[in-house]
Parts: C-alpha cells; structure tokens; sequence
C-alpha cells in the first residue's frame, strides 16, 4: 500500500502528545513536576495540533473534514472523539494549573487523564485494526503506539525540565521504563508484521489480462526484509536501541538537555518508522485483485 | 430481507472479459480501475498428476465488490457515505466520501479505489442504475458464456435470472451444495457465488 504522510505524522504525533500529557498526569497524579506541568502542556497541546493538522491533508480536500464526521462505528469518528476529550482534558488542566499555586493539579483531573490517555490509544490503533490486513489486524500493532507514547513522553517531559532548570523527581525511571516498553512492544509487533504473510490468500499459479507485465503476487514477498519495508525496518530498530541507550546513559548522567532530546527524537523517528512498515506490509487479504 | 448478488458458474465461463469491458463502458471507470475484473486462475498442476500438460486445471475468477453482509467498509466510513441498502448491495453516497480510503483499506478484496479526479471512492454498484429499471447489471446481460445470473440470494442461486430471461437452476448443469464457493470470508460474509464442478477451487474460501 502506497505509504499515507499524513496519517504517518497523524498517529505518531498523537501518540507523541498522549505520552507528554500521560507522563505530566503521572508527575500530577504522585504531586511532582511542579514548574514542569505548564510548558509541558503546552508542548503536549501543540504536538497534538500539529498531528490534527497532518490528518486533514489525508482528506482528498481538507474541507472534506466538515463533510459529516458522526458514524459512531468508524474508528475515524471515535478517534475524533477520543481526541476532543483529551483536548477538554488538557484545556482542565491548564485551568487547574493556573489556579494552583504550587503547579498542581487534582488527582482526579490526573486520573481522567491517564483515562484519556489510554483511550486515544486504543482507539487510535483500533481504527487501523483491519480482518482485510494481516499486517495491521494484530492487538501488537494497537500496542506499538502504547509504546511510542510512553519513550517520547518522559523523555519530552524530561527534556523540558532540563532546559528550564526543573528538576524532576524520578522523571529518568520513568524515561528508562518507556524506552524498555516500546522497545519490547515495538519489536512484538515487527516480528507479528513479518509473521502475517501466511494469511494472505494465495493462488500459486494466477494470471491477471489487464496487467500483464506485473509478476504474480507472492505473499512470501511481503516481507520486512524486502524493498522499502527492509530500510524502515532498519531504521527502527537503530532507533528503539538508540532510544533505550539513551534514557539508561541520562538515568546515569542526568543530562536530560542531551539525552532527553536524543530519546525522544529516537523514540519518534522509531514510531514514524514502524508506521511506515505498517503501509508496506499493508497488502489486502486478497492480493490478487 | 433481500441480499441481491451474482452467481457465476465457473465452468460456464470463457474467460473472454466481456464482463470487466462492459463493466468499464456502462460505467465509465476510469483507465487503469477496474470494478469487475476477470483473474485466469491456474494452470494449477492436478493432485497426483505429472505436474505438466494435460495434468493441469484452469479457470477463471470474476472478483467484483462482494456487496458483504457485514461490510467492513460500512462500518469504517465516518461519514456514512458507504452504506447498506435494503436491497442488500453496498453503495457509495459521493456527495458524503471525503476520500479518507479507510473503505479502501479495510476491504479485504482490494475492489475499491480513489478516484482522483473526483477525489471520492468507487467501486461496483451491482449497476444500481439498471437494475432499478428492471434490467440486469451490465456484466450480467453482455455474458456470452452464460455463466453470470442475477437474483436475490435470499431467494436461493437457482432463482438467479440470466441475460436471456432463463433461471438458473433450469439452465446450467447440475451441481451441489459443496460446489458452490465464495471469497475468503473474515467476518465481512461475501454475497457473490462461483459454482465450479470438477476443478479444486484455489486458496481458502
């Protein structure tokens, strides 16, 4: 499938601003963060923008947006919902926050927001969770993003405090155990991707008039070691390293400024990466056609 | 409930693409899209043959929107632009398609594809156009072989009308219940049939 840009940058940058708000839930929720809490949000707020602006250029005319969005059992519609709520939560938070005086925020407000969190993930990777696409009909693929949220979310929180002279209480626990988890869950879902191959329906011997010069589709073709799938993969697996190395070597050092840049921008080019393996791979159960 | 579908009987038909040309004419797809398109299957060595000619079966497969009874393209499209008629068949409203291809990517057939020109999705109508008239979908009606029938599948594939009129249960040549195929099915329920006799249908159904 050709590869779709905007819906590459959509999921990451979503996934991206669900792990900066996840991770300043997580500081809200244990009464840490403190001065962190508001650049952070508005770091999470403009990465989710940036993300919802990617995702209108997917449309064929972006004012297609406004064409009618509301059938519930679409993953488009509740992906849009999931995304206001956390919106809604993130505008609460904001409120809340310039309330306080000592930059915190209600523990229920941090709890709704791990809520959030979690539900724009799944609704996120469950729209993509497709029977007409082995590749991406996995609960790993839907994990994956998980993953992505939690290496760049700490690292980003982590980043912004070391740049504003914040320290952060556990903040490089916090960085350590996303890069381990998308690392771990990141991995799972390419070697699902490569296992997919033996669902597509094949005809061994086929041919098809109206495209005579094209070779016979083979699902063992369909591969991550093959084409452009093999140099994503490459790059993504550098990347999940590079973004552990990273949150172990600022966990030791506490250079966040340094390694806090490093393992978000791995842990981001990890995500783009394993979206683009996902376009691919994404041949049809019915490859034939 | 009506769940209006083809039957094509496989071992009527010649392969001449006179379904997937009429198909492209009465409906003006456009160069290079196809809504019913015409696979030669084989030559697929016989079990137990010497694996050459004349130990070798062939037939040809007309893959076309299988107009599901759960259609996963439905269900995805946020807008509702594709949606189920009572009739069973699964249209495309393009004054609602906003051209997000999640119908495309969630049929597991591939039938569907962006028209760029329009910027709206398209695929086969079951030639909604002709059959409100009482006529046969185009594909239908231009068969040579008379190897593709129209009718409801609620009412049994012997029921099916032919582009002369006759029903096919009284034309074609016998055949069993475990004759008659369909598209692999992964909980979409393709309503499309393909009789074929005495050669082993290729891949999973």
């Amino acid at each position: 499938m050709e590869i779709q840009i905007p819906l590459v940058i959509f999921t990451s940058f979503l996934a991206w601003a669900a792990g900066i708000f996840g991770t300043q839930c997580i500081l809200a929720l244990q009464k840490r963060g403190g001065a962190v809490q508001l650049p952070a949000l508005i770091c999470s707020a403009a990465v989710l923008v940036v993300g919802g602006i990617a995702v209108v250029f997917h449309l064929t005319h972006p004012f297609n947006l406004f064409n009618g969005f509301g059938h519930i059992t679409s993953g488009i519609t509740q992906e849009l919902i999931a995304i206001v709520l956390l919106a809604v939560a993130m505008v609460l938070f904001f409120l809340m926050l310039r309330r306080s005086e000592d930059n915190t925020v209600p523990q229920w407000l941090a709890v709704v927001g791990i809520v959030l969190v979690l539900v724009l993930i799944v609704a996120m990777g469950h729209s993509y969770m497709m029977p007409s696409l082995p590749a991406w009909d996995t609960v790993l693929q839907l994990l994956s993003l998980l993953g992505a949220a939690c290496v760049m979310g700490p690292a980003t929180v982590a980043f912004i405090g070391a740049a504003r002279g914040i320290e952060i209480e556990g903040i490089g626990l916090l960085a350590v155990i996303g890069a381990a988890v998308n690392a771990v869950l990141s991995a799972a879902y390419m070697f699902a991707m490569e296992a997919s191959s033996a669902t597509f329906q094949s005809f061994q011997y086929y041919f098809d008039p109206t495209h005579p010069n094209v070779a016979m589709a083979n699902p063992a073709n369909v591969s991550l070691f093959t084409g452009d799938s093999l140099a994503a993969l490459v790059v993504a697996v550098i990347a999940l390293v590079v973004a552990l190395v990273g949150a172990l070597l600022g966990k030791k050092q506490g250079a966040w400024k340094v390694w806090g840049a490093v393992v978000a921008i791995a842990g981001l080019v990890c995500a783009v990466a394993l979206r683009i393996m996902m376009y691919t791979m994404g041949e049809t159960l019915f490859m034939l056609y | 409930m009506t769940q209006l579908a083809i039957c094509t009987d496989l071992d009527r038909c010649v392969g001449c693409l006179a379904c997937s040309v009429s198909c492209k004419v009465v409906n003006g797809v456009p160069i290079g899209n196809f809504w019913n398109k015409t696979l030669r299957v084989g030559p697929t060595p016989k079990e137990g043959g010497s694996g050459q000619f004349p130990d070798v079966e062939t037939y040809f497969l007309n893959v076309q929107c299988q107009h599901c009874e759960n259609p996963q393209c439905v269900s995805v499209c946020p807008t509702e632009a594709s949606h189920k008629l009572p009739d069973g068949t699964i249209q495309i409203d393009k004054s609602k398609c906003i051209g997000c291809q999640f119908c495309v990517m969630s049929c597991p057939y591939g039938v569907r594809y962006l028209n760029e020109e329009e910027g709206v999705v398209e695929k086969c109508t079951l030639c909604q156009q002709r059959t409100a008239q009482g006529e046969l979908p185009q594909c239908v009606s231009q068969c040579c072989g008379m190897a593709r029938w129209y009718g409801d599948a609620e009412a049994g594939i012997e029921s099916f009308e032919g582009p002369r009129g006759e029903k096919l249960g009284d034309f074609v040549n016998d055949f069993t219940e475990d004759q008659v195929y369909q598209l692999t099915d992964v909980g979409n329920g393709p309503s499309m049939f393909y009789i074929m006799r005495n050669i082993k249908w290729q891949g999973v159904e």
